[in-house]
């Protein structure tokens, strides 16, 4: 038998005339599958032909098939003709409006794999495909990472179909354009790329595609893999896309100019591109008074950078310049030192570190057990290890602070990278004192400066504002009120940057 | 369609002068202008910022016969051999300028915050951020710039602003006096800073068309300019203060004397108790670019020069090169003045020589329209990943060279929290006064002897030696809150030098600390810690801050002591501490000058210096003053407002003191409701005319007293002179003494009640 697949991993046998070959084709490709339904029948009156039925179960609506589909099929062709039957069979016999005709085994494999039905017909050497899908999936269920207190509470789900319904009822735009792609020679995952056709910058999409066709991989299982094989910056922690698991938010962006990748099997869909602002919006800010959201983000830039520095800073004050603080809280910090007999260094380290185990091990535990976790870690250990006098209590003081900032920031992978770099920090100002904390700060920001996402600069609108001319500022650490945001952010082309135009009054 | 297109804008290009500029200028400002000109040096800056001017003028004139990028331009121009030679004259006065930079950064962190740390473990890890800030390229540094633009600059000009109200005038005037060679020196002094300006240059390459109606190197004129005024603004204001707060002496004394300023400044309202080290950081942030630049630029003319594929290859020969060059022993003045004799001499002129040769070479050979070619190399991931692996390389190798070892836990310090100070028996007394830390833990209280350690020896340095040897821990002065000095070491002028010199060059020693005097035993004020729960540091401390400082008295700290020991003709008044039925109190003033105790004031006699000098809101005026006697009115005095005018009167200076306040009788007052209004009038008057009469009678007599009789400048006349009456202060240039015998006063009083 000729051989399966080619060098490229793609199914290389073509689709035959005769329904035999192409059965023994499909039987040789699917052995052992289980799920795989196929059944050859005889369809017709006076004029019979044979066709070869093929579905995965569950991943079809059964009941549509069986009844619906099949049952016509067998009961209501008997006037099939002589000629044209392939035709016939796809005018007449299939009552459904998603139909395809495929013309290589290649797509006849990827279609079943994706839920459709195929029918083959004998005499013809294309394939009908029917989409039918049903398979299992949560539906769409509300927000667990990114909640809000006001605002839709709808997150997107695993199922990429209900995560385009989700974006296509906030975007009621014939301009809004959903591109499929699939990603992954085995796992076929199908990736659908989203944009607002003339608002977004064409480069950014060419830049895209280039990425998402600079790699073949057998298989991709979530948005976490694509955003590493598709990201300039491997290097640095500091995420080049945005995830997150809100269609609003999700539509916001792509209102704003930005392109959405929603890749099957992902409860996450990533925004490109983005900036470090970008990391710091969150929904409700813009359902809130302007004053709040303001006020709220000034406490999310404040805490990113307590999660940066504050380990390190203390470090610094208690090691090197304790002149910055006021003699009481220096002697304090004395007082509380004596008696541990680990160096600061060490103390911080290990008190973040068992932070980190207590976080990793709440994470993987279920649900009940990891609130155990907590309490038994953080506070019985926790004030086991002052009283014993293994830690001081300023240490689990900043420590705890130093983890509550860092959650302040609405983005995991975000504040993750923040996580990270304050281990250099905490180095850096265990060395150096002020001047290591110094050189910390200038390492992040150099790095900052130097990273892009699609051409952005990271750290717009702080850089290159002029890019739009200041407007980004409008939604920065301040952000205005809505009316008086009427342009968009520099994501957008130029020319499609006006989003807000207020009407006059007749008088 | 990008940004990344490794272009910078021409508000980029602001912030990056101003970035590039600020660090350097700022730090050396004071010393390059009060060196050559004295306390008269603003117009020195700003005649040396027209000079900038007009060099900016110079370059962007040359600008626009450069095509493309200078360096290729050169090549173009010059062939080979020539651009060689051209850019080995660059490469020479770039790795001058960067060997000066870091080492004058370094002895500034070496002296100011990392104590015990050698050279080399300062300078490698700035050369290797500045080495990473530089490989990323110009639009990086440009970012670089701008995202930190507002960081480093706002913080800064507040604290300045700040510093503002506590400039002491007379440091500064009066202006115009310098000769013009003086002045001439200062100007080109100031102008040699600037002679970084040049990188401009290079750069022009890299800045992206604001597309206005006007061309780009007009673009980039006006932005330079705007860029140079933020500068020279900041330089003036730093000028006005270091000369200002510390006097021209100690600003030309020391190369980097600006960075001592901030610590004098008083914030209010802080969260912290020193500001100097977080705001020293944040200049420091600054650095990083401007030695970005250079080494930049290095690795550029060297790719060419060598003919090297990658630059990035270049960049850690020439981190290490400048490590090992900046690390090499000698002491920064005598590098300064070589560098200077340098720039003067052939960087300056080169920089203008140079690309004129170039351009000329260029047009007489008619060389138009050749094209020139980006020399940007592509980003690409393997070079990221060798530049970051570096970095680490780098940093855990002097992580582990350096002597982070050194470092000293808060626990292991001794912070001392008063500090008294005393000569006896030939030889200085310092009592070390500690803070209970045992106290704040809820521990039981230290033993208070034990919170008092006592050395004897010959001078401070003897003393911390002794220290050393006799204390499991580290003495640590920065949380000194006050500092107590003997009659008996004011007397010794030599040896008062020497302690408050030790004192200002100590950085860890808050310059802000409260100085008092002790008249009799010092050792009895300083047993009275005994007696004080928190401690006699945060007693006196608290003491002044609560009573003394809000009842408007004059605020003397150990900044105050050095402007004096740096200012021979400034006088200081010292709060006389004394222990009064077994109560710690302030009774009297010393007057201090030259080092010296050379007077004594007590009492209600107090009153009558402050109301002199200025102060004194509230203070209380008991008419009539009998010993032994209950006063009849007691009188406090608010709304305090003083008139001093210094003019010639019979060819002799004349000084006129006028007084106005407000009365509030607190005593005295007929307070029954039978009184009529008439009645009430009149005692009003006859309280004024007393306590008129009072006070212009004991302001008399002190004046006379003090500034006639025993010829003590104690109300700083003669300084007050140098802004109040420039003419005459020159006539008495240098001659105080015959200023005072000269001078004539005239003191009127007028205290209104209502």
């Amino acid at each position: 038998m000729q051989k399966l697949y080619d060098d490229q991993e793609k199914v290389a046998v073509p689709i035959a005339k005769k329904l035999d070959q192409n059965v023994k084709t499909v039987e040789a490709l699917f052995k052992d599958a289980a799920d795989c339904v196929k059944r050859k029948f005889t369809i017709g009156g006076e004029n019979k032909v044979d066709i070869y039925f093929l579905y995965l179960d569950n991943m079809v609506n059964k009941e549509l098939v069986e009844m619906d589909t099949l049952r016509y099929l067998i009961y209501k062709m008997d006037d099939l003709p002589r000629e044209k039957q392939f035709e016939y069979i796809l005018d007449k016999g299939i009552r459904s409006a998603d139909v395809s005709i495929l013309t290589t085994m290649e797509d006849v494999v990827d279609n079943v794999l994706s839920g459709d039905t195929v029918i083959f017909v004998d005499g013809y050497n294309q394939v009908i495909s029917v989409s039918i899908r049903g398979f299992a999936n949560r539906g769409v269920p509300t927000t667990s990472k990114e909640v809000t207190v006001r605002g839709s509470q709808e997150a997107f789900s695993e199922a990429l179909f209900v995560n385009r319904v989700l974006l296509r009822k906030r975007i009621k735009d014939t301009r809004f354009k959903i591109v499929q792609k699939k990603v992954g020679v085995r796992t076929k995952t199908d990736v659908a790329i989203c944009y607002i056709e003339d608002i977004v910058k064409p480069g950014v999409l060419e830049d895209l595609y280039e990425r998402l066709d600079s790699f073949v991989i057998d298989g991709i299982f979530d948005s976490g893999m694509l955003e590493q094989l598709t990201e300039r910056n491997h290097y640095s922690p500091f995420p080049e896309f945005q995830s997150t698991e809100r269609p609003d938010k999700a539509a916001s962006a792509l209102t704003e100019g930005r392109v959405c990748v929603i890749v099957d099997n992902s409860p996450m869909v990533l925004l490109l591109p983005t900036t470090l602002n970008a990391f710091y919006q969150a929904s409700d800010d813009y359902y809130s008074r302007w004053e709040i959201a303001t006020f709220a983000r000034i406490l999310r830039y404040l805490a990113s950078f307590l999660a940066v520095a504050l380990p390190g800073l203390y470090i610094t004050i208690v090691n090197y310049q304790a002149e910055l603080v006021s003699s009481s809280l220096a002697l304090s910090f004395a007082a509380a030192r004596e008696g541990v007999p680990f160096s600061i260094l060490l103390e911080v380290i290990v008190m973040e570190i068992a932070f980190e185990l207590l976080l990793e091990a709440g994470i993987r535990l279920p649900g009940p057990m990891g609130n155990t976790i907590g309490i038994v870690g953080g506070l019985i250990i926790g004030d086991a290890a002052v009283n014993a006098h293994l830690a001081s209590p300023m240490v689990v003081i900043i420590v705890a602070l130093t983890a509550i900032t860092a959650f302040t920031i609405p983005n995991e992978a975000f504040s993750a990278a923040f996580r990270l770099i304050r281990y250099m920090i905490i180095f850096l100002s265990a060395w150096w004192g002020l001047y290591g904390f110094i050189l910390g700060v200038a390492i992040l920001f150099i790095h900052l400066s130097s990273l892009t996402s699609f051409g952005m600069p990271y750290l717009m609108p702080f850089v290159g504002s002029t890019l739009n001319d200041s407007n980004d500022y409008q939604d920065a650490i301040i952000k205005m009120p809505l009316d008086k945001q009427t342009v968009r952010p520099a994501f957008a082309k130029q020319g499609a940057r006006r989003r807000l135009i207020k009407k006059q009054k007749n008088k | 369609m990008y940004s990344e297109n490794r272009k910078i804008t021409l508000r980029q290009l602001k912030r990056l002068i101003v970035f590039d500029l600020f660090g350097i200028i700022c730090l050396v400002v004071p010393y390059v202008v009060t060196s050559n000109t004295g306390y008269d040096g603003l117009p020195a800056l700003c005649f040396g910022f027209l000079l900038v001017l007009v060099y900016l003028l110079i370059l962007v004139f040359f600008m626009k016969y450069i095509r493309g990028s200078y360096l290729d331009f050169m090549k173009e121009t010059l062939g080979t051999i020539g651009s060689f030679i051209v850019c080995a004259l660059y490469l020479f006065k770039f790795f001058a300028s960067i060997v000066m930079v870091t080492r004058l950064f370094t002895e500034v962190i070496s002296q100011t915050l990392l104590e015990r740390y050698g050279a080399i473990s300062i300078i490698a890890p700035m050369i290797i951020v500045s080495a990473y800030l530089g490989i990323k390229g110009c639009e990086v540094r440009a970012r670089f710039s701008q995202a930190l633009y507002f960081v480093v600059t706002v913080p800064i000009f507040l604290l300045l602003l700040l510093g503002l109200k506590d400039v002491d005038i007379a440091n500064l005037m009066p202006i115009f006096t310098a000769n013009i060679n003086q002045t001439a020196l200062g100007a080109y002094g100031y102008f040699l800073i600037f002679n970084v300006l040049e990188l401009l240059l290079f750069i022009k390459h890299y800045v992206a068309d604001d597309k206005k109606h006007r061309s780009i190197h007009t673009s980039i004129l006006v932005y330079c300019m705007q860029g140079l005024g933020i500068i020279f603004v900041f330089s003036f204001i730093f000028m006005i203060l270091t000369t200002g707060l510390i006097g021209a002496n100690a600003a030309s004394a020391k190369i980097w004397s600006s960075v001592f300023i901030m610590q004098l400044i008083k914030v209010p309202w802080t969260l912290l108790n020193r500001q100097d080290s977080l705001i020293l950081g944040l200049w420091m942030l600054t650095i990083f670019s401007i030695l970005g630049a250079f080494l930049y630029y290095m690795c550029n003319m060297m790719k060419g020069m060598f003919g090297v594929r990658n630059k990035r290859y270049m960049m850690p020969l020439i981190a290490v090169i400048v490590i090992i060059a900046s690390a090499v022993p000698m002491d920064l003045e005598v590098y300064y003045e070589y560098y200077a004799r340098y720039i003067t001499y052939i960087g300056l002129p080169q920089s203008i020589i140079l690309p004129l040769l170039v351009i000329l070479i260029d047009r007489i050979r008619g060389a138009v329209g050749k094209k020139t070619h980006n020399a940007q190399s592509s980003n690409g991931l393997k070079k990221r990943a060798k530049s970051l692996s570096m970095l680490v390389v780098g940093f855990i190798m002097i992580g582990m060279l350096s002597s982070c070892g050194d470092r000293i836990e808060i626990e292991d310090r001794e912070f001392v929290q008063a500090l008294a100070v005393d000569y006896t028996n030939n030889e200085l007394t310092a009592y070390y006064i500690l803070p209970d830390v045992a106290a704040i833990s809820d521990q039981p209280s230290t033993d208070p002897e034990k919170l008092l350690r006592t050395f004897h020896g010959a001078n401070f340095f003897d003393i911390e030696e002794q220290y050393k040897l006799c204390s499991s821990k580290k003495l640590d002065y920065s949380h000194l809150k006050v500092l107590i000095v003997g009659e008996k070491l004011l007397q010794n002028e030599i040896m008062m030098q020497d302690v408050v010199t030790y004192l200002q060059n100590n950085y860890e020693i808050s310059k802000n600390t409260y100085i008092f005097l002790v008249k009799d035993n010092i050792k009895d004020i300083v047993d009275y810690n005994k007696n004080v729960s928190n401690g006699i540091g945060d007693y006196l401390d608290r003491m002044y801050r609560n009573n003394l400082v809000q009842s408007e008295k004059e605020e003397i700290t150990l900044g105050s002591l050095i402007n004096a020991k740096n200012n021979s003709d400034f006088a200081i008044q010292l709060p006389l501490l004394t222990i009064r039925n077994n109560d710690l109190s302030i009774n009297g003033i010393g007057i201090v000058r030259n080092d010296r105790l050379v007077n004594e004031i007590e009492g209600q006699n107090v009153v009558y210096t402050d109301l002199l000098s200025g102060y004194g809101e509230n203070s209380r005026i008991f008419v009539p003053e009998e010993e032994n006697k209950d006063p009849k009115y007691v009188v406090r005095l608010t709304e305090i407002k003083t008139m001093n005018t210094i003019t010639v009167q019979n060819g002799k200076p004349l000084y006129s003191y006028y007084l106005q306040a407000t009365g509030v009788v607190e005593k005295g007052l007929s307070a029954n409701s039978t009184v009529t209004s008439e009645e009430k009038e009149k005692q009003t008057k006859e309280i004024k005319k007393l306590v008129d009469e009072k006070l212009r009678k004991e302001l008399t007599n002190q004046f006379d007293m003090i500034e006639k009789k025993d010829q003590i400048d104690y109300l700083n006349i003669y300084r007050m002179c140098r802004y109040k009456n420039p003419k005459l202060f020159k006539f008495y240039e240098d001659n105080q003494k015959g200023f005072l015998q000269d001078l004539q006063y005239s003191i009127s009083v007028d205290v209104k009640f209502y």
